[in-house]
Parts: structure tokens; C-alpha cells; sequence
């Protein structure tokens, strides 16, 4: 074994005795039928997954984190009779909860604000934009909205959370018996299509443009957020973004039930108004990742369990804590464990922020940092500890 | 299913014009107070008339208009089912399920709204629900008025995209097209029937099911033997692919051209049917590319019956597995042609082909040509 190779492993043990410790202390969130579920975990010194465990109480689950400080830790989206048992058929499927998963690198304006570094051994690590994951952060917002106020689902039955590294999942957890849990990929696929806004029509957006103008005096109605589909996610979206922009008039173009006034508004401020629109069409367009919402048999990370691509918890947020997220040291489990010294083991490009901050570090490089980031750069595999 | 639906029909459902809502043992028996084989031995006039609606079925595609009397719509649709289902022929059964469903669909369209409805949940549309005014959308104003898209009917998001499945390829159909509030699809009459047809023909597929288990299944068939045979006849003739225009291909259901596999797939055919040992990746070629042209699970695993290490319980097993019914769900598609070259198992040139299934198509459609060019010659 050469000598960073061994600072590697040492590194990887001391972040695993570190999670060891977090879980003496914090319980991770499970749901109530967390026994019909499989979990799986990935150890820090392997690069392959543990599956088919069955865990059977809350205490067990503590022993289990405990014990086995896993890198990552998974549960199933799914309930079988019998989550513990080795291949998928004789475990027997019940029914799945509907999962979503939005990745700041998938966003269309963000494909190209992702960054690239080579680990030291020739593993690419990506690393997005921050300004990406709070665009992130606001589509999971208005996926939770269109999944309410759309899809119909019940308020208390979704959950968001930060998934430690670029993006948010999305869980709507179905009870056993619900026959939404146990229909198939294509219903998924539909729901998926219907989110995203694949194969939306212009006339569904602008209906007026089917009519003809001959001999008629037609007058283009906007988005009101009474209305039903898209033209209603529309307008709740460019509600939004007028006030946000401090628009209070403009903002009641799209709440307002009287037709003559609100087409009179919309008038008055076509191209204004219009713009909005444009805005709000482009929020309106979630770009979750189709693989896994129609996957009735995902693992899923456990929310307050630890991400060992990063060392940042998997947290829950609220809508509203939604709306204000931004990366910082705060979501690091490690905050107050005072300052760690490193060894960098790649350059860090200098448009990089890690967790707010921006960082010039070189290959070969001592710093002493805050925890969060050492831990950071540690579990990226770009840095060991250094003595 | 074996509810009785007649009483409490009577009053809003024509039995006349939707026979497949009426349990047809329970009717049988009350009208004629003896059993369906009984029936079928001693009327022998509504066999012909049943075995006629059939043959119309696979031959036009459509269904005659509803008999003057109940009695004889009941009776000739149950027994061109049964023939239909004795026939052992999935394509038969499915060809007379679509054209009943369509006839259901235009006779639909002259009925109130509340019939429409009842026929929809009748048909195992649960959730369908018919409001007047459930949702309205404003279109533009014109002239100063505004113009409204009125939807009476409402239904379940989940529900809507499952029975909506295979018009879903059509975007106006897609729920983002639609007005969607707290998880209800809003449709319009005109959609509403359109989908009942969607719903009816799951529906008689399902009857056809269950009629052999509600009655004396080799009786029934000893007497029926006659008029089976003719409604295979018809369907023979027409179990052939066809041009539909533009050159484009339809080949029925069900029905499988040897003729047409490429060279790379008869040959492995052949080879597991006289037995020899066949590599993992040459029973993956084989099955992914049956399953691909429509072949029934059945059908896949007969192929492999000779081989050496023959297991039915293992091969069936790992073909529903491809065909994505087993484990993660996931449906194995054909290696495309270029891994067949580097697989090894490519034996022929096939220009411009993407994988061994265009081939098959392609060659089904030269073949459909040179035949129909003969034809025409011969005249």
C-alpha cells in the first residue's frame, strides 16, 4: 500500500468513527411501516451496497447506524412481506410510496454550471453551481404545490427533504391499502409526464389562438389562479414572482375573478405581464428525474442519515424553509467540532463554493478549516487528514 | 361478477344496446329456466345469428346494430363470446371485444348524459362522475362575452391515466392538456365516450374470461364444434398482415411470421428446437426478440423445450423476467443489430438495420408486397 493510499483509509476510518458518534446522538426519521421496508447501507472502506436488511425497531435501527456507520443509508420506497429476504420475487411486493427526485444539475439553465474535478484516483467528481440548488430548492417547492393543489394528494402525507449533496427528494407516502401505491410504472410515468409538462400544447397555455379573429373581437384572458392544470400552476408561479419582484399590481392579474377587470389588466400591461408568464411557464416545467419516480422499488436515503458523498445531513425542510435554503455550514452535522487540519489531495478550481464559501486551495495543501468543510472535502474524497 | 345486474338495470340501461352488462347465466336460467348448453342445443337460430356476428367481427371490424328484441341481443352476443373464446384464439376474442366496444361507443353518443355516465361505471369506470358545470374555463372574450370550455364530468387523476392508457399517445389527451384540480380530471361528453370504448373493451375481455368458468366448457364445445370451426376459417383469412396505407404495416395481434426473422434469428430458432446448447446471450436474442414481436410468455418458453438443460419452472421464470413481470419490473429490449455483430450471432447484412425486429417488420413487409403483387397479376 503506498502512503496515500493508507492516508486514504485512515481518513475513511476517522469519518467513519465520526458517524458512529452522530448516530449515538441523533435518530434518524423512519416512516411508521419502516418494517415492511428493505434498507441497505454502503460502508466508507467499500465500494458496493449491503441490501436486503430488515430492521425491525427503532432500537435495532440505532444499534444497526451504530455499529456499521454506514456512508449511506437507504430505505425502500417500497413494502414487501418480507423486506429481509435475498432477491426481489420472494420478498413479495405490496405497494410503493410515489418518490421525486430534482437534481440541480438536470435543470436545463443549470447543464452547464456544473464543474468537473478528478479525484486522485481518476474518479470524476461534479460539482454544481450553488445558485443551481436554490433553483432546486424552488422547483421542489412547486412540485410540493402541484402535488397538492393538481395531483390531489393529501398535505400531510408529503415530505421534503435536502438530500445531502445537489438536490431535493420529494416522498408522497401512500398507506399499504391506498391503490395508488400499487399501480404500476405507467401510472408513474403519466404522473412524471404530467409534472414536467411533456408534450404541453400552446393552445392549452394560450386557448384563445384557437379562435379565429374573423369578424370577431377576440380578447386574450390571463392565467388566474383559480383555474384548474397548468394555467392555474401558471399563475400561482407568476403570483409569486410579481410580488417577489414587488409587483403587487401585476400580481393581481393572475387573482383576480372578475374577467372584464382582469382582462383590462392584462391589457394594460401586456408585455410586462406577458414576460411573467414566460418566467412562470419555464418554473412550471419540473424537471424531476423520470428513473426514479417510476421505479416502484427505489432506495431512497433516510432522512437525517448522513451522505457520505459530502458529510451534510439528509434534512427535512419545511415548504417555507424550502423557499430560504442556501448550502452553508450550518447543515453539517460536524459544525461544532472546532477546526480539522487537511491535506489536499487535488487543486480546487477557483469558481468552486463549498457550502458558501469560496475556497483557492492547491494540491499538497495544509489548511486548517471548519469542520463542516474538511468533512466536506474529506468525504469527496479530495482531502485526507493530516496529523 | 356473477352479481345480478338485470333488475336494477332495466330502468336506465338497455339491455338491448349493451348486452354485456347483463349476467348472462342469471338471465338465461329466469327466461328459459335451463341451462346455456341447453339453450345452445335447442336454438339453433340464435347460434347462426351469434356465429354471423362474429365472422362480421373479423372480417369488418364492426358490429350489426341491436337486435329488435332483447332476449335475441343477449343470446347472440354471449354465444358469439363463447364461440369467440372456445375458438382459443386471443386475436378472435379481441377483435370482437373492439368492434362491440365501438358500437357501444356510437350508440353512446345518442344517449343523455346520465346514461353515459351510468355506462361508464358499469363498465368499471369507478370514479367517473357526471356534474353539470363541474368545471368551466374561460377561453378568451369574444366581442366583449366571455366563451367558456364547459366539462360535466369528472374523474380520478389515477384512474383517468389508466384507462386512458393507449390514447395517451396522443397529446391532447395528456393530462397537462386537460384541466387537473385536486386530483380530478375534468372531460368533456365527447371524451367521456371516447374513453367508455377504451373501458368496454377491457370490459368484454374480461367476460371472456369469465364465461368458460360459468359453463360446462366440453359440452358447450361439442355442440358448438361446427360453428368454431367456420369462425377460425374466417379468421385465417384474415389473420394476415396488411398494408394501411403509406406503406405501413399492420400485422394482427398475436400473429407470428417465421418467414420474416432474420437470418440471425431462424438460425437460433433452429438450433433450439433441434436441441443443441445455446449460450446465455443467444436464449436472451431469442426470447427479448419473440417477446419484442408480440409473443405470448407460452409461446417463448415452447421454444426452449428441447434444449438439454430444459426446466419449465426456471425458463418461465426467466422469461417473464425479460418480458418485465418479474423483479424490478424492467422489460428487456432486442440486442440491437450492432451487439449481435460483436455478440457473434449476426449472420447476414441487413442494410440500415437497427436491430433484428426492423428487420422482421421489413421483411413481413416486402413479403405482404410481392404477394399482393402476384395477386394482381394472377388477375
Amino acid at each position: 500500500m503506498t502512503r496515500i493510499q493508507e492516508l486514504i483509509r485512515k481518513t475513511l476510518v476517522f469519518l467513519a468513527s465520526s458517524v458512529s458518534e452522530y448516530y449515538k446522538k441523533v435518530d434518524v426519521w423512519l416512516p411508521n411501516d419502516f418494517t415492511l421496508r428493505e434498507f441497505a447501507y454502503q460502508p466508507w472502506t467499500s465500494s458496493s451496497y449491503v441490501r436486503h436488511i430488515s430492521l425491525s425497531s427503532y432500537s435495532d435501527v440505532k444499534e444497526f447506524l451504530v455499529k456499521r456507520k454506514p456512508r449511506h443509508f437507504y430505505y425502500s420506497s417500497a413494502r414487501y412481506d418480507q423486506p429481509g429476504m435475498p432477491d426481489m420475487d420472494s420478498k413479495g411486493w405490496r405497494s410503493s410510496d410515489i418518490t421525486f427526485d430534482i437534481d440541480a444539475d438536470h435543470l436545463s439553465s443549470c447543464r452547464d454550471k456544473v464543474i468537473t474535478i478528478k479525484t486522485i484516483h481518476g474518479k470524476e467528481i461534479s460539482l454544481v453551481d450553488e445558485s443551481c440548488i436554490r433553483l432546486a430548492a424552488l422547483k421542489a417547492k412547486i412540485l410540493v404545490d402541484v402535488l397538492i393543489e393538481e395531483i390531489g394528494f393529501d398535505k400531510r402525507s408529503i415530505m421534503v427533504e435536502f438530500s445531502g449533496n445537489r438536490g431535493f427528494h420529494v416522498t408522497v407516502y401512500l398507506s399499504d391499502d391506498d391503490e395508488r401505491a400499487r399501480l404500476g410504472q405507467e401510472y408513474r410515468r403519466e404522473l412524471v409526464n404530467y409534472i414536467k409538462g411533456v408534450d404541453l400544447q400552446e393552445e392549452t397555455v394560450r386557448p384563445w389562438i384557437t379562435l379565429s379573429s374573423q369578424r370577431k373581437f377576440v380578447q386574450a384572458v390571463p392565467p388566474t389562479v383559480h383555474m384548474a392544470g397548468i394555467r392555474g400552476r401558471i399563475a400561482r408561479i407568476a403570483q409569486q414572482l410579481a410580488l417577489s419582484e414587488g409587483n403587487s399590481e401585476i400580481a393581481t392579474v393572475f387573482s383576480e375573478r372578475n374577467l372584464a377587470q382582469a382582462v383590462l389588466l392584462y391589457q394594460n400591461s401586456r408585455e410586462e405581464v406577458d414576460s411573467i408568464i414566460e418566467k412562470a411557464l419555464e418554473l412550471a416545467r419540473i424537471e424531476v428525474d423520470e428513473q426514479v419516480t417510476i421505479d416502484l422499488k427505489r432506495l431512497i436515503r433516510v432522512p437525517g442519515s448522513i451522505n457520505g458523498k459530502t458529510g451534510l445531513v439528509v434534512l427535512r425542510l419545511t415548504p417555507e424553509e424550502l423557499a430560504d435554503f442556501t448550502l452553508n455550514e450550518e447543515l453539517s452535522p460536524f459544525k461544532n467540532f472546532g477546526a480539522v487540519r487537511i491535506r489536499m489531495l487535488a487543486d480546487l478550481p477557483n469558481n468552486v463554493t463549498i457550502l458558501g464559501h469560496r475556497l483557492k486551495l492547491h494540491k499538497d495543501e495544509r489548511p486548517r478549516l471548519p469542520a463542516p468543510i474538511a468533512f466536506y472535502l474529506m468525504s469527496r474524497e479530495l482531502a485526507v487528514l493530516e496529523k | 361478477m356473477t352479481i345480478s345486474r338485470t333488475s336494477s338495470l332495466h330502468s336506465v340501461i338497455d339491455g338491448r344496446k349493451y348486452p354485456y352488462f347483463i349476467d348472462f347465466n342469471e338471465f338465461v336460467s329466469r327466461r328459459y329456466g335451463v341451462k346455456v348448453v341447453d339453450l345452445v342445443k335447442y336454438r339453433r337460430d340464435i347460434v347462426e345469428e351469434a356465429t354471423s356476428r362474429l365472422i362480421y367481427s373479423i372480417e369488418k371490424g364492426r358490429a350489426p346494430p341491436p337486435a329488435e328484441k332483447m332476449e335475441d341481443e343477449v343470446l347472440s352476443f354471449y354465444i358469439a363470446l363463447l364461440i369467440a373464446v372456445l375458438s382459443n384464439n386471443k386475436w378472435i376474442v379481441s377483435r370482437f371485444a373492439l368492434a362491440e366496444a365501438e358500437r357501444g361507443m356510437d350508440l353512446l353518443s345518442s344517449e343523455p348524459d346520465e346514461v353515459v355516465a351510468e355506462v361508464a361505471r358499469l363498465a368499471g369506470v369507478r370514479s367517473l362522475i357526471y356534474r353539470p358545470s363541474a368545471y368551466r374555463e374561460v377561453v378568451a372574450l369574444i366581442n366583449g362575452v366571455p366563451s367558456f370550455r364547459m366539462y360535466n364530468f369528472l374523474i380520478n387523476f389515477h384512474e383517468y391515466v389508466v384507462v386512458a392508457r393507449r390514447l395517451l399517445g396522443d397529446s391532447s389527451w395528456k393530462p397537462v392538456n386537460l384541466p387537473v384540480l385536486r386530483g380530478k380530471v375534468f372531460l368533456d361528453r365527447n371524451r367521456v365516450i371516447r374513453l367508455i370504448k377504451e373501458a368496454l373493451n377491457v370490459y368484454i375481455e374480461e367476460r371472456a374470461k369469465w364465461i368458460l368458468s360459468s359453463v360446462d366448457v366440453d359440452e358447450v364445445e361439442r355442440v358448438l364444434e361446427e360453428h368454431i370451426k367456420k369462425v377460425e376459417e374466417a379468421a385465417s383469412k384474415r389473420l394476415r398482415p396488411r398494408f394501411k396505407g403509406r406503406g405501413k404495416i399492420e400485422v394482427p395481434k398475436g400473429l407470428i411470421i417465421e418467414e420474416a426473422f432474420p437470418p440471425c434469428i431462424s438460425h437460433l430458432l433452429t438450433a433450439a428446437r433441434s436441441g443443441e446448447h445455446l449460450s446465455h446471450h443467444e436464449r436472451f436474442a431469442i426470447a427479448t426478440f419473440l417477446l419484442g414481436i408480440g409473443a405470448e410468455i407460452d409461446q417463448v418458453v415452447d421454444v426452449f423445450r428441447s434444449m438439454p438443460d430444459f426446466n419449465e419452472k426456471i425458463a418461465r421464470y426467466q422469461v417473464e423476467h425479460l418480458a418485465g413481470l418479474r423483479g424490478s419490473g424492467k422489460k428487456y429490449r432486442v440486442y440491437s443489430c450492432e451487439k449481435m455483430r460483436t455478440l457473434g450471432m449476426c449472420r447476414a447484412d441487413c442494410p440500415n438495420a437497427r436491430s433484428p425486429i426492423q428487420v422482421y417488420y421489413r421483411n413481413i413487409r416486402s413479403y405482404t408486397k410481392k404477394r399482393r403483387d402476384e395477386k394482381s397479376e394472377a388477375k
